[in-house]
């Protein structure tokens, strides 16, 4: 889920940027670097809150380039998905193995074997969904599922995690015939 | 599941405890340390739920499902879900905070002890040792049947997957123990567990059995379409079987990565796209007796973008992506205009009042930024009609262009209707299974264990043939036997333009295309050979289960040629012509014997046909002089093969016809003594006419 910590991150900093507005360029550049970003062990970073200007030192000049190195704190609004952590998620794309949902830039895959009994053979193919036994249940993309983390990695600057429907109050929530937000 | 692998029990602290409520289902993964349950410690029989004995507790209920969200509108449905008993307990460490429709009780949590999949209820065989009237459940091993980025999709752990050498389309193996193979479903590259994949292969077969269907696996490029990105194609946009659209451009990058050009860049082309004669009826008749899928060597939108417009196109939609988009912006102006007209004009009464009217307001709106046009006209005091006001958008007109635009809008709904219905999400492409390389294409990504009821069209066989993994009954490097090839299509108005993809596939008749390719009958012939096919698996259904595509090819293509013997002349490299018995044969001598027919080194007075690349050759001189004996052209045993019938030779002789025809070989007889039978018929005719 979400959570709050401060980081500290390195801007490289071209000397077309000295002068009166270095500071201000500093935050825009840390802004636009690492909002979004996947870091390994903290979440995607959803925004920079607040970035103590009086805490930059000053930057290291690099040798060879004549950049200087700026080491900069920020406090970040971090989303990172823990185990055993219930989420609402959005469901992008079903398929025969399982199907897809993201909650924001986060992936995750619950894999049939991680469904309820009822729907464990219940992938139809024409429409894309998951269909329970008793058909009141159907899965399809933007469906809205509350679902359980039961695992995460991070690779290639995305963050997948696996998921579970099975237990207890878990599962469809949303039809998603209106585009409503998660 | 026969055998399970205990790696753990679940078990009561002491004898007097109760089981109170499970917090996890039958068959959920479990971790160390979790929560699974909770006990109650005082044996007190009037909590609520009156369970009498732990085993009662652990019967399955259903599913309880959450609680849907309310949409205006919507009626309360009758839910299944039980809500005010004493297991709505939500948090984990809610011991503390147990409802209050339930007498105070001691719960702990019950903590699990190994990693694995909870079973509820009796192990099946105690150990000696343990006590059983505390043991209410089990962990087996999870088996991790599908492993997506490297974590199991069930029990959530990373594997380390251990591959047994470097290459991408090798069986990787999780634990030492089980294989685990990639496959490619919905465009989504996973690992699956050899069993899964099993079960997915059993699953696939039984869908078709049960629909009377078989698997057939398209290619795109000079299969069904010929695609270009050259510029000069544009002129012939005009014909309805030439289409565009729009893609973003690759560029490989220094690494020798692809990478699509992000689309802020807005560097995307324009692509023309010729459709082969007789799609639609191919593409017809496969949905009826196949289920069709796309691997092509394209990219993903690549992919999707044809699959679109083959579906259009059997619609009989003709607008496509860009006309589309064209069209709606001018239908959405046209009427953004016309409502700003409606509004300041008011009605269509007088006409003169409203001209003046109308130049009034024309005088107020020159500072609004569309008050160009309407401040030229302000010079007019003539009664101008109202469709000079509107610059021409009347209500009749409007009328129209929505009309256009609605129709244009249900034939697009109906074209992605039935590409569903098509392809539905088995489409394959290049950036898909990028791993593979840019000239591998591999039937296991597709079917992980079988393929057996699955038909390829292609009209390069090398790619197949590259796959290190094939069906066991192949040779090394050659194709698989399900493969059909196709005569590589070529529109000879793009010929010399740009190829889009990959290049076409090695055509043997490369210096004979025809005038003009709309007589191109490939996929006439394709769509009979995939008939026959099919009429001949479903044929004995009853039979035998274990008859594969490939065997059933296998014998239509050697019924086409039986009892043919070939000599072939100029065709083959004299370094080739060694023979290895284990290697991979030529591909001439590969399709003439695939087709049932013999290769001979030289002409005896069994040779029926000598393939020739020209004329003149030793081997022709001597195959005249024996009656009957064909020399064709290698356009004749192509089309042999495109067609799997025996093509009449007259068509590509080389040189005069052959003198004294005898009777034709039998084409679908398979004696061993035909060549007992052309000798003596040839002694016959010899003895007649002395």
């Amino acid at each position: 889920m979400f959570y709050v910590k401060t980081l500290s991150h390195e801007i490289v900093l071209e000397p077309v940027h000295f002068g009166q507005k270095l500071r201000a360029t500093l935050v825009r550049l840390l802004k636009e670097q690492v909002e979004g970003l996947a870091l390994a062990n903290y979440g995607y970073v959803v925004n920079v809150i607040e970035v103590p200007e009086d805490q930059i030192k000053s930057g290291v000049i690099e040798y060879d380039t004549g950049s200087v190195i700026f080491t900069v704190q920020y406090t970040a609004l971090l989303l990172r998905p823990f185990i055993h952590e219930v989420l609402d998620a959005v469901v992008s794309q079903c398929n025969p193995l399982g199907f897809f949902a993201f909650v924001g830039p986060l992936r995750i895959f619950v894999s049939k074997h991680s469904m309820p009994e009822d729907m464990f053979n219940g992938f139809d193919g024409e429409k894309d969904a998951w269909i329970s036994d008793d058909k009141e249940v159907v899965i399809a993309s933007g469906s809205g599922v509350r679902l359980k983390i039961k695992g995460r990695t991070v690779e290639q600057g995305n963050i997948t995690a696996i998921g579970t429907i099975k237990d207890n109050y878990l599962g469809l929530i949303d039809d998603g015939e209106a585009q409503g937000p998660v | 599941m026969t055998t399970e692998n205990i790696v753990g029990f679940v078990e009561l602290p002491s004898a007097t405890d109760k089981l109170h409520c499970w917090k996890v289902r039958n068959g959920s993964s479990v971790r160390v340390g979790e929560t699974i349950g909770l006990i109650s410690k005082n044996a007190n029989e009037s909590g609520a739920g009156a369970n009498t004995s732990n085993l009662e507790v652990s019967v399955v209920k259903s599913h309880k499902r959450p609680k849907r969200r309310m949409r205006p509108g919507d009626t309360v449905v009758a839910t299944f879900e039980v809500t005010t008993t004493a297991d709505s307990i939500t948090t984990n460490s809610a011991v503390e905070s147990a409802s209050a429709s339930e007498p105070k009780q001691d719960l702990c949590p019950l903590i699990c002890s190994t990693d694995g999949i909870l079973r509820i209820g009796r192990p099946p065989s105690t150990t000696e040792g343990q006590n059983s009237a505390t043991i209410i459940g089990y962990i087996v091993k999870c088996l991790h049947p599908t492993v997506i980025e490297g974590l199991c999709a069930v029990c959530g752990n990373s594997m380390e997957l251990l591959t047994s050498n470097k290459q991408a389309y090798s069986p990787e193996k999780v634990d030492d123990s089980v294989n685990m193979s990639r496959v490619t479903v919905a465009g989504v590259t996973v690992t699956i567990s050899e069993s899964e994949g099993q079960r997915m292969a059993e699953e696939d077969a039984e869908r078709l059995r049960s629909q009377r269907k078989l698997s057939l696996v398209l290619d795109l490029d000079h299969t069904l379409v010929h695609a270009t990105n050259d510029v000069r194609a544009q002129q012939y946009l005009h014909r309805e079987d030439v289409r565009n659209l729009v893609l973003p451009m690759i560029t490989v990058s220094e690494s020798g990565h692809e990478q699509a050009m992000l689309k802020n860049n807005f560097w995307m082309q324009q692509h023309f796209v010729k459709l082969r004669p007789h799609v639609k009826e191919f593409l017809e008749m496969a949905l009826a007796l196949y289920e069709v899928g796309v691997y092509t060597a394209g990219t993903r939108e690549y992919a999707e973008q044809i699959t679109i417009m083959l579906a259009r196109h059997l619609v009989g939609a003709t607008r496509d992506q860009p006309d589309l988009e064209h069209l709606r912006y001018q239908v959405q102006s046209a009427e953004s205009e016309f409502a700003r007209h409606e509004a300041k004009s008011g009605g269509n009464t007088d006409q003169a009042h409203d001209a003046d009217h109308a130049d009034e307001q024309g005088n107020q709106a020159a500072e609004t930024t569309d008050g160009k046009s309407r401040k030229r006209k302000r010079v007019t005091f003539t009664a101008s009609k109202m469709d000079e006001k509107t610059d021409g958008v009347t209500a009749g007109k409007m009328a129209e262009m929505k009309q256009e635009l609605e129709g244009v809008e249900r034939l697009e709904a109906e074209a992605q209707e039935m590409r569903q219905k098509l392809f539905g999400s088995r489409v394959v492409s290049r950036t898909d299974v990028g791993d593979l390389g840019r000239d591998v294409k591999s039937l296991k990504r597709v079917f992980p264990c079988g393929g057996t009821m699955a038909v390829v069209v292609d009209d390069r066989e090398d790619v197949w043939a590259n796959a290190g993994e094939v069906a066991a009954s192949t040779r090394k490097g050659e194709p698989p036997e399900n493969l059909l090839l196709v005569r590589p299509y070529h529109w000879h108005r793009f010929v010399g333009y740009a190829d889009v993809n990959n290049a076409a596939g090695f055509d043997l008749t490369r210096s004979q295309n025809e005038g003009d390719d709309e007589s191109d009958e490939q996929l006439l012939w394709t769509s009979d050979i995939l008939k026959r096919l099919h009429t001949r698996f479903y044929a004995k259904n009853t039979e035998d289960k274990d008859k594969t595509v490939a065997d059933v090819l296998r014998s239509m293509r050697q019924e086409v040629l039986l009892g043919g013997s070939l000599v072939l002349s100029g065709l083959i490299p004299l370094h080739k012509q060694k023979g290895e018995s284990n290697g991979p044969r030529p591909a001439v001598i590969r399709y003439a014997e695939s087709l049932g027919a013999k290769v001979l080194p030289n002409v005896t007075s069994h040779t029926t046909h000598v393939v020739a690349a020209k004329d003149g050759t030793d081997k022709i001189l001597a195959a005249r002089q024996i009656p009957g004996c064909f020399v064709v052209k290698a356009s004749w045993l192509m089309e042999c093969i495109w067609t799997l019938k025996r093509s009449d030779e007259g068509k590509h002789l080389l040189g005069p016809p052959p003198q004294k025809k005898l009777a034709d070989l039998p084409a679908n007889d398979s004696d061993d003594d035909d060549d007992d039978d052309l000798v003596a018929e040839l002694e016959n005719e010899l003895l007649n006419e002395d």
